[in-house]
């Protein structure tokens, strides 16, 4: 039933983007420019993010039920599409951090290590 | 998961909002993009461009966001359907090809799988039918045998392990009083029978336990199918009587359709009435069928294990009947099945190899036009499909062609079914319908999706790999086009001859013994005779003088018939695969030990029915008028009897005795005759037999039916009317049974090997017609594709004769390697066979090396008609279109 699909390579390491998208969203609901715009500044410009990876990444969270969709009004008073982060979502972006602070340390210690 | 599902389902249905909404939020994105780069100092054209640039393609995107549901696998499914379609519909000789093959292949696989799944797979219509098992005996001298009546009951009565052991007994019986006299299958059959299958009457009531007693009311129930034939599905018919061996009975209730116990009954009659007419003799086996079910719980080693218990107690305490015996639990399907499993098994291997060259062959068509279709992939390609996409565009395509293919299948199947159990006759146990239902339309299913990604996976790939370059370029002729391609079309031929000369094998060497099988002397000269088998009522012949009275008239009437030149009666006649063994003693040798038991063919004639047969008559005298009841009692023995007990003497003149040991109120029968040996079973050795005079026999063992044999003059057939008025004269009642010729006797008894024969034989031709297409498709196509090599050749001084032999040795290359593996693979799997093979063994050379020989003929010939167009290349032609 599910086929390989190939897709460009992404510039995060896969799976990360999905946990920066659901940090992003654990402080407030935003829109997909905002959310983009708000890693790049974030991160000091060192993740582009580009709409080749953002959308199918909000496709796939709002399958998953990580995130909600919602058409509000912008500040500029403009029609947008905003990305929520539900109570699942934040669940899952809570473990997932737990599991990334676990490999960052391992790593971390393997290179002191060496 | 199902949150995803649905949400999916949704995004499916309400596609064109959701790319409304995605196309708005990604101009919103530009928009806001290129608002920011405005803000940071440029102009709004430059800000745009910057903006898209930085995105990268709109459309790209979308295409990314849409794959990242599930849904979308299902839209690109029905793309390459629908794209494969129109591709099929483009190249009808191709499509027309492949699926012809397919459905020959399919149809075939379906049809022996219905069988299959009708006879070996589909559990007996009873609930929980596994639990029910056959409980049999087995005697030092019968490994398996239907217990007689006296342990049947200590079974039923002892053992804990079965709920409880039902009986029955098939016998013919007859009806009278309703136009012309019938013969009906009839089964006595336990009162618990039915509870046990847990089966209840469809109209009125089965055996109540007071009915299933000796003296108890006359009783009888109707099968479902006789109730509609005979009395037009009446309910009134319950409780009316009907006449069945001159015995009135009331017809109690009707079975539900379908209804049989191991074997179909138009009749069935309490059981108990008929068990009491039995001889009060454990060591009597009569053919009873006990059937139980295991109690919940109980493992059938567990009951195998308390049988044995039980088995050993009886042999304790009736020494002298049930020395030696044991008992068998078989599970009764497993039991019914056992016959044919092996056959159908091989059939359906078999059939299953022709579709594997079917596949072959149509794999061999998808490369050749990979060619053709190179330019179409590389376009694709270059418009970016990736290599998985383009895979699975091919194997929708193929899995398409195997769809269509399995559906022509059906239709096919569906008509070869009839002509199919035609040919099956009653070698096939007839257990429920058979015919294609739900378990065959998904086997087909199942077969027509593997049969397609097996075709068409190594083309696909092949293709998908291609080269775009030199394929969009105009110089791309086939001289180079893929060394892997040319490789793997090598490949699928030597297999397709490998599997070819496999079952060539298989079918030559059941031919082989098929004709052993025909050219068995039965020992007697079978043609124009005739046969009737006549069983008397024992109501009206219940006297034995009755009985032989009626028999020595119909004699007698029947010689006299101007067309008929000699005729006797037999119990039991030769070449039916049945008989009866009863056991016997030699005067002055009684047996030592009770293990010492000895059993004879027991064969009750009436005088000049060894005459009738053209028995040859080795020693001593055939038997005469004068030997009856008021006579000295005689035998005449054959020839295997006589050299079995009476090694390096003379029978003639010994005395011998009904009844395993001596008994002194038994006569003693003097040898009086040796004749040759007539076969019993075609595939086997004649067994040692005597033939009793049919009056003194009748005056032991009574006889109430009678096999009539007459020879005739001309063709059999024209004395039919004849005889049958000759019966109806003597008694308007007396039912003809079965009126055949001798030689259609013979036939029915190989008609399990006729029938495995005929199909391997079919298979196996296909099998060859196929493979040698696949040969030809290959030669011919490469041919094609070296045309200029041909015409450089030529023009370079090659002789045309050296051309042809080059492309006829490229194939027979191939030919004799598939040979090669065929041949190996056929040694490994005749074995199989050994079981069905009369005369031949299983590595039979003159088979091997026919087949092999036979096969590279035909293959030479398939190479010769493309190595002649070869031939005739013209170089000037082939070398300007280049």
């Amino acid at each position: 039933m599910f086929f390989f699909m190939g897709g460009e390579p992404t510039e995060l390491v896969q799976g990360t983007l999905d946990m920066l998208i659901l940090k992003t969203l654990a402080l407030q609901p935003m829109h997909g420019y905002g959310i983009a715009m708000r890693i790049e500044q974030i991160s000091n410009g060192v993740f582009q993010v580009n709409p080749g990876s953002l959308f199918p990444a909000f496709r796939r969270l709002e399958r998953a039920g990580w995130l909600d969709t919602e058409w509000r009004a912008t500040e500029n008073n403009r029609r947008a599409k905003y990305y929520i982060l539900t109570e699942r979502g934040r669940r899952q972006l809570k473990s997932e951090t737990r599991e990334w602070s676990r490999q960052i340390a391992a790593i971390a210690r393997i290179l002191e290590a060496s | 998961m199902v949150q995803k599902f649905v949400r999916g389902v949704r995004a499916l249905f309400r596609r064109r909002q959701h790319d409304g909404e995605l196309d708005e939020e990604l101009r919103d994105f530009v928009e806001q993009k290129t608002a920011a780069k405005m803000n940071a100092g440029l102009s709004r054209t430059e800000a745009l461009r910057e903006a898209h640039r930085e995105m990268g393609s709109m459309e790209s995107v979308k295409e990314n966001v849409r794959a990242a549901g599930w849904e979308t696998t299902l839209e690109k499914l029905w793309q390459d359907v629908r794209y494969g379609v129109r591709m099929l519909h483009k190249n009808p000789g191709f499509t027309a090809v492949a699926v012809l093959t397919l459905a020959l292949g399919i149809g075939a696989n379906s049809a022996i799988f219905s069988v299959v799944n009708a006879v070996l797979l589909r559990p007996l219509p009873f609930r929980d039918s596994g639990r029910l098992c056959l409980v049999m005996e087995s005697l030092p001298s019968f490994p398996q045998l239907g217990p007689s009546y006296e342990n049947y009951q200590d079974f039923r009565d002892q053992s804990k392990s079965f709920e409880t052991i039902a009986a029955e007994h098939p016998q013919p019986v007859t009806m009278t009083g309703r136009g012309d006299p019938q013969r009906l299958a009839g089964q006595f059959v336990s009162a618990s029978m039915f509870p046990l299958l847990r089966v209840n009457a469809l109209e009125g009531h089965t055996f109540t336990e007071d009915e299933d007693r000796f003296g108890g009311p006359q009783v009888v129930l109707l099968s479902y199918g006789f109730w509609h034939r005979s009395f037009g599905g009446e309910r009134s018919i319950v409780g009316k009587n009907i006449t069945i061996d001159d015995v009135s009975y009331t017809v109690t209730g009707i079975l539900p359709p379908r209804f049989q116990i191991i074997s179909p009954a138009d009749v069935y009659l309490p059981f108990a009435p008929w068990a009491h007419a039995l001889p009060d003799d454990r060591n009597w086996h009569p053919g009873i069928n006990a059937i139980g079910r295991l109690r919940d719980g109980v493992t059938i080693d567990q009951a195998r294990a308390e049988m044995s218990t039980i088995a050993e107690r009886l042999v304790k305490q009736y020494p002298i009947y049930d020395t030696g015996m044991g008992v068998v639990v078989v599970g009764l399907q497993d039991r019914l099945v056992q016959n044919v499993r092996p056959a159908l098994l091989v059939l359906l291997g078999a059939v299953a190899l022709v579709l594997l060259i079917a596949c072959g062959n149509i794999a061999n068509l998808l490369l050749a036009r990979a060619a053709s279709r190179h330019k179409e992939i590389a376009v694709r390609a270059a418009l970016g499909a990736g290599h998985w996409r383009m895979v699975r565009q091919l194997l929708t395509e193929s899995v398409l062609l195997a769809l269509v293919g399995a559906a022509f299948g059906l239709l096919l199947a569906r008509l070869i079914m009839t002509p199919l159990l035609d040919l099956a006759g009653n070698t096939i146990p007839k257990m429920g319908n058979i015919g294609l239902d739900g378990g065959v339309l998904g086997f087909t299913l199942v077969v027509a999706l593997l049969a397609g990604i097996l075709f068409g996976l190594a083309p696909a790939l092949q293709m998908a790999k291609v080269d775009m370059r030199p394929a969009l370029s105009d110089a791309s002729r086939g001289s180079t086009a893929g060394a892997g391609r040319h490789r793997m079309r090598n490949i699928l031929v030597v297999t397709e001859v490998a599997l070819a000369i496999m079952l060539l094998v298989g079918a030559g060497l059941l031919i082989r013994s098929f004709s052993r099988l025909q050219d068995v002397q039965p020992g007697f000269q079978p043609s124009n005779l005739l046969v009737v088998d006549l069983p008397v009522s024992p109501k009206v012949y219940a006297q034995s003088a009755q009985r032989m009275g009626f028999f020595d008239q119909l004699l007698e009437r029947a010689r006299n018939l101007p067309g008929v030149t000699s005729a006797g009666g037999a119990l039991i006649l030769p070449v039916t695969g049945s008989g009866s063994a009863i056991h016997f003693n030699i005067q002055g040798r009684p047996p030592k030990t009770p293990h010492d038991y000895i059993l004879v063919g027991y064969r009750p004639v009436t005088p000049g029915y060894l005459q009738t047969l053209r028995v040859p008559l080795l020693q001593g005298r055939l038997l005469n008028d004068s030997d009856t009841e008021r006579n000295v009692y005689v035998v005449v023995v054959n020839e295997t009897m006589a050299k079995q007990y009476f090694p390096g003497q003379s029978a003639l003149g010994k005395h011998v005795q009904l009844g395993a040991l001596p008994e002194n109120q038994v006569p003693w029968m003097e040898i009086v005759g040796i004749v040759g040996d007539m076969k019993q079973s075609l595939a086997s050795e004649a067994p040692s037999e005597m033939y009793v005079p049919c009056r003194q026999a009748d005056s032991l063992i009574p006889i109430f039916t009678m096999s009539l044999v007459m020879r005739t003059a001309r063709d059999p057939d024209t004395e039919v009317p004849a005889l049958r008025s000759v019966v109806k004269d003597l008694n308007a009642n007396q039912p003809l049974v079965n009126i055949r010729t001798m030689q259609e006797n013979i036939a029915t008894s190989v008609s399990d090997s006729h029938f495995r024969t005929v199909l391997l034989g079919i298979f196996a031709a296909s099998a060859l017609l196929l493979s040698l297409i696949g040969l030809y498709g290959l030669i011919a196509y490469s041919v094609a594709e070296r045309t200029s090599e041909i015409g450089v050749r030529l023009a370079l001084g090659a002789q045309r004769d050296d051309i042809l032999r080059m492309v006829i040795g490229q194939g027979l290359k191939l030919v004799l390697i598939g040979v090669v593996v065929g041949l190996a693979g056929a040694l490994a799997l005749s074995r199989l066979l050994k079981q069905f093979l009369y005369g031949v063994v299983p590595n039979d050379p003159a088979t091997f090396v026919g087949v092999a020989l036979i096969l590279t003929a035909v293959a030479v010939v398939a190479c010769w008609i493309p190595a002649r167009r070869a031939m005739k290349v013209d170089p000037m032609v082939a070398l300007r279109y280049e």
